[in-house]
């Protein structure tokens, strides 16, 4: 079972993706061979109220749900979220939260994300962060959100060990520096999107540094070709069950189902 | 597949270069047309002609290690004309290599520039130009050009073939497409660390399959990976991992000194950008 710990439905405003639509985010992971997703919605980065996009989120991946599971975005300096989060898992059974806080300028580790985070530690909510979505040599000129700082995650990390992050789109720099400032570090996994391999080393090391179960497979499809995630992963020397959690087992874990050996 | 930009660092048997070696062997990349940029050089921008034939005699040593992997690509500043063009004549009619590969040392409008070119396009090999995609600023220590410079080039020089270099280096993709889209002498290197997933689809549109070239830029499964998720035609693909660069390479006899190429009869205001700066015509 392969499984994408990072991917999107719908627009970018600052160039056209390769789909915008559930059916042709699943027919690019048909193609490079990938089972299922976690998913989460552009339309949350720019939306007032984030909310709005959750909504889309719903509806996109109705239809869906035995292969994309969604992630509720959420911003807590907005009003009501408490209202939006009991919709998003009660309602419409949203599996985790997916934070953007550059985008929506607050701080991971503030007082302000310190509520949402803990009502995901209630909820036993796995809280997905996004660093960056473009290549920062490539950005629009109104796309001005910094990429998310190492310090940022690790105050983050430090202040809530009993939520369970998933940081994407970090490079190989920033989970270096997690690993070496966080004592425990137990609570935070990265994904694959942002490193980069064979010739650098950056994807052994970042499996030397996070060993077999905090690294998952993410292709930040439909922004990036999804075939490069996975051809990276495969110059990982891992024993096959350090891979298996790689590619799949790490990411249904995460998201609370038990793999099948 | 063959890889039409390649980079080879320190002398062999230099781990990176190793690795290339090997990781390439594992994607089915049997060809690599490569040079080495750094020899002491802080940036391969200021690359003085000691450095870069340090550049070039190392690739051959690489090349002699690896004869059936490794095409040679040569390597010069145009900030130093004379000698790159001394450079150049060494590479391709003695040491056996295969094009030309210039960085950002000036910008490719530099009358420096046009007779290095020049000479690749009478030797009927490629000319792999570094540029950015879409400069909308300077970086320090170069002179960058983007796909407007190289348009310059090919607009004076219509049978050079010029390869823009990794078009998903960074940058605006785009922009550098639908620049070099008039110009059937400039193909588009797919190359580059970014995987922006509708590139290829977009340049194979403007362009067309014959003008695109597979290549990895030390970016290895980036390289491999956005060619083969591109949503283009099988027989497309062909072209792009290798044939067009083996046809690229299909040069005549290169000690012969043929036609020249430079139109006889340059624009005016050509002619004066030339007597404004130093009044060098090949």
């Amino acid at each position: 079972m392969i499984v994408d710990a990072n991917c999107h439905i719908g627009h970018w405003p600052f160039r056209r993706l390769w789909t915008a639509t559930a059916d042709g985010l699943l027919g690019m992971l048909d193609r490079a061979g990938v089972d299922r997703a976690i998913v989460s919605h552009t339309h949350g980065v720019f939306y007032r109220s984030p909310h709005e996009s959750n909504a889309e989120l719903h509806e996109a991946v109705e239809g869906h749900r035995d292969r994309l599971i969604p992630f509720a975005c959420l911003n807590p300096d907005y009003a009501g979220w408490r209202d939006d989060l009991k919709q998003c898992v009660e309602e419409w059974g949203m599996r985790g939260l997916r934070l953007y806080p550059t985008y929506h300028r607050y701080a991971l580790a503030g007082d302000g994300a310190a509520e949402l985070l803990a009502e995901a530690e209630r909820l036993n909510l796995p809280v997905s962060v996004s660093c960056a979505f473009e290549d920062r040599r490539q950005r629009h000129h109104l796309d001005t959100a910094p990429d998310l700082a190492e310090h940022d995650i690790d105050f983050a990390v430090h202040r809530h060990p009993n939520v369970r992050f998933l940081i994407t789109t970090a490079p190989i720099t920033v989970i270096d520096m997690v690993v070496r400032h966080v004592a425990h570090q137990g609570n935070v996994c990265f994904d694959t999107s942002s490193i980069t391999g064979p010739l650098s080393d950056s994807i052994q090391t970042a499996y030397e540094l996070l060993g077999p179960n905090r690294l998952l497979l993410g292709t930040l499809a439909p922004f990036e070709y999804p075939e490069v995630a996975l051809l990276r992963v495969q110059f990982i020397e891992a024993e096959a069950q350090g891979m298996e959690n790689i590619l799949g087992r790490n990411a249904l874990r995460l998201v609370g189902e038990e793999p099948s050996p | 597949m063959w890889d039409c930009h390649v980079h080879l660092y320190g002398d062999p048997p230099h781990q990176r270069g190793l690795r290339l070696l090997e990781a390439s062997r594992r994607l089915g990349i049997q060809k690599l047309f490569a040079s080495r940029l750094w020899a002491g050089n802080r940036v391969p921008a200021t690359a003085t002609p000691d450095q870069f034939q340090v550049c070039n005699r190392s690739v051959e040593r690489w090349i002699e290690r690896a004869p059936d992997q490794i095409l040679g690509n040569c390597f010069v500043s145009c900030t130093y004309p004379d000698e790159a063009e001394r450079e150049l004549e060494e590479c391709i009619e003695r040491r056996g290599f295969r094009g030309l590969k210039l960085y950002a040392a000036c910008r490719y409008d530099d009358p420096r520039v046009l007779p290095v070119v020049a000479r690749a396009a009478r030797y009927g090999i490629p000319v792999l130009l570094h540029v950015t995609q879409r400069r909308v600023n300077e970086a320090p220590g170069q002179y960058a050009s983007d796909a407007r410079e190289v348009a310059y080039l090919a607009e004076r020089l219509p049978g050079a073939k010029l390869i823009l270099a990794h078009l998903n280096g960074g940058g605006d993709w785009a922009f550098s497409i639908k620049t070099a889209r008039p110009y059937p002498n400039i193909f588009l290197d797919i190359s580059g660390s970014s995987v922006d997933a509708g590139m290829v689809e977009a340049a194979y549109e403007a362009v067309g399959a014959e003008r695109l070239l597979f290549g990895t830029d030390s970016s290895m499964c980036e390289g491999v990976g956005k060619l083969q998720g591109a949503e283009i035609p099988e027989q497309a693909k062909q072209l792009i991992w290798g044939a067009n660069l083996q046809r690229l390479l299909q040069t005549k006899d290169v000690r012969t000194k043929d036609e020249m190429i430079i139109p006889r009869q340059p624009s005016s205001s050509f002619a004066l950008r030339l007597s404004s700066r130093c009044g060098v015509w090949p």
